[in-house]
């Protein structure tokens, strides 16, 4: 499973301190995800295709999950412009699909995509040890960091847990069907999964003891604000109030 | 099952936001230092858990598993499922960040739920636990089917066919999350009954 798929690179944006990154993308996101016109809306859209192209991760991958994003975007374009009332653009029989409910679906669709460009390139190319050491520096609480970064560690180890145990099931000749011994197969494959998560974590847990853990992380390094992050906040607040004052 | 970015109101953005941080600081205090580790894999295995899809017909559909999760994480499933939708909106773009509040409250609160009725059902045994997990896993998902719908309809009542059609496409996934956690549950009480215990 490839996590981090943006977070290699040596764009500029890759090298910005991540505290100024989250702290930029905040602001922009709930700005994207509360305006209602239309406008406002491409305009950030195009300020996100900016920091993309920034950020140097265009490609099929990205294209890849934009077209996810746009999968939940179909259920409103099938639902609104039939449920909004108002000028009638089309009729078939007794549906009548309006420009207000288009015009709706529209405006969603451009800003969940906006918001979509800005976490890939703002947060996506921070690596997650990253973002996790700038969260506890912008003081989420400490154990909700480290639970976050082991969560995070031992994903790739549960990972590998979950492939090995499928390549077992093939090798005895599991085919998956619509059927009840499927559904039972699958549950103790998950319940599996879980024991030796919960065994995994105890035998973690006895190590980090005898290592001295206490239930955190203290911060080593520190980052450091350059000249260069300095430019982006200011770039980044100027395309905020921009966006805001249109 | 996630809403994404763009469509809900600022007051349900900010009320998921501030139900989930309820839920999430009483997780914190309620932890202890050994349970730290645990919750963070139980949330671990709880993500790799939802890349498994059972087939049904034609098509497959993926799993929450979300009444299992709070029955083997109790308090803390508010952070072991918010954390798990927080890198799955990070990394996937499924979800998102604006509505990762109302997700998260969405998720676990029906697991919270799960946990307070029927996890003592598992100690003191009074129903069967292939019966517990039957009517965990399908309460769960019902309940954040129904969450996710009114949540949607928080945004205006244009929204309700949408609800609906969301509501109506989760019902096959509330019998299917139920047989799973029913026939899981009974294997981890063969297995290890000690999880169980919370």
């Amino acid at each position: 499973m490839r996590l981090e798929a943006f977070s290699n690179g040596n764009s500029i944006l890759h090298k910005l301190d991540p505290r100024v990154k989250i702290l930029a993308y905040l602001p922009l996101i709930t700005l994207t995800a509360l305006s209602t016109e239309l406008r406002q809306a491409s305009l950030s859209f195009a300020a996100g295709t900016i920091t993309i192209y920034l950020a140097k991760v265009y490609g099929c991958l990205l294209v890849q999950r934009l077209a996810v994003v746009n999968v939940f975007m179909v259920f409103l374009w099938l639902t609104l412009p039939l449920s909004i009332p108002g000028e009638t653009v089309w009729t078939a029989g007794s549906l009548r699909i309006s420009r207000e409910g288009l015009a709706l679906s529209l405006l969603i669709t451009i800003k969940t995509n906006a918001i979509a460009l800005y976490t890939v390139s703002l947060l996506g190319t921070t690596t997650i040890t990253a973002l996790s050491h700038a969260l506890q520096h912008l003081r989420v609480p400490g154990r909700l960091v480290t639970v976050f970064y082991f969560f995070y560690r031992y994903i790739g180890v549960i990972t590998d847990e979950y492939e090995k145990m499928l390549r077992m099931l093939q090798a005895r000749g599991f085919r998956s069907t619509t059927s009840i011994h499927t559904v039972r197969v699958y549950a103790y494959f998950i319940g599996m999964l879980f024991v030796k998560s919960y065994e995994r974590s105890e035998r973690a847990y006895s190590a980090l003891l005898m290592r001295g853990f206490t239930g955190g992380f203290p911060l080593l390094a520190h980052f450091t604000f350059q000249r260069r992050d300095l430019v982006f906040a200011c770039f980044m607040t100027s395309l905020f109030l921009t966006i805001m004052l249109l | 099952m996630h809403i994404s970015e763009g469509i809900l109101p600022l007051t349900t953005l900010a009320g998921g936001y501030a139900a989930s941080t309820v839920g999430v600081i009483t997780g914190l205090r309620k932890i202890r230092d050994e349970q730290v580790i645990r919750t963070a894999m139980m949330s671990s295995a709880f993500f790799v858990a939802s890349l498994i899809h059972i087939p049904l017909g034609p098509t497959n559909i993926h799993l929450v598993l979300n009444g299992f999760t709070g029955l083997l994480t109790g308090w803390s499933c508010f952070i072991a499922i918010g954390i798990a939708l927080f890198l799955q909106a990070l990394l996937f773009q499924f979800g998102g960040i604006t509505t990762l509040g109302i997700n998260t409250l969405n998720m676990a609160l029906p697991a919270i739920v799960c946990f307070l009725v029927f996890s003592p059902f598992l100690v003191n045994k009074k129903i069967p636990v292939v019966l517990t997990g039957f009517l965990s896993g399908f309460l769960s998902v019902f309940l954040s089917s129904l969450f996710l719908s009114l949540s949607l309809v928080t945004a205006g009542n244009p929204f309700i066919p949408a609800a609906t059609l969301v509501f109506a496409a989760n019902i096959p996934l509330m019998f299917i999350d139920g047989l799973i956690t029913a026939f899981a549950l009974q294997f981890i009480d063969t297995v290890k009954p000690e999880m169980l215990i919370p």
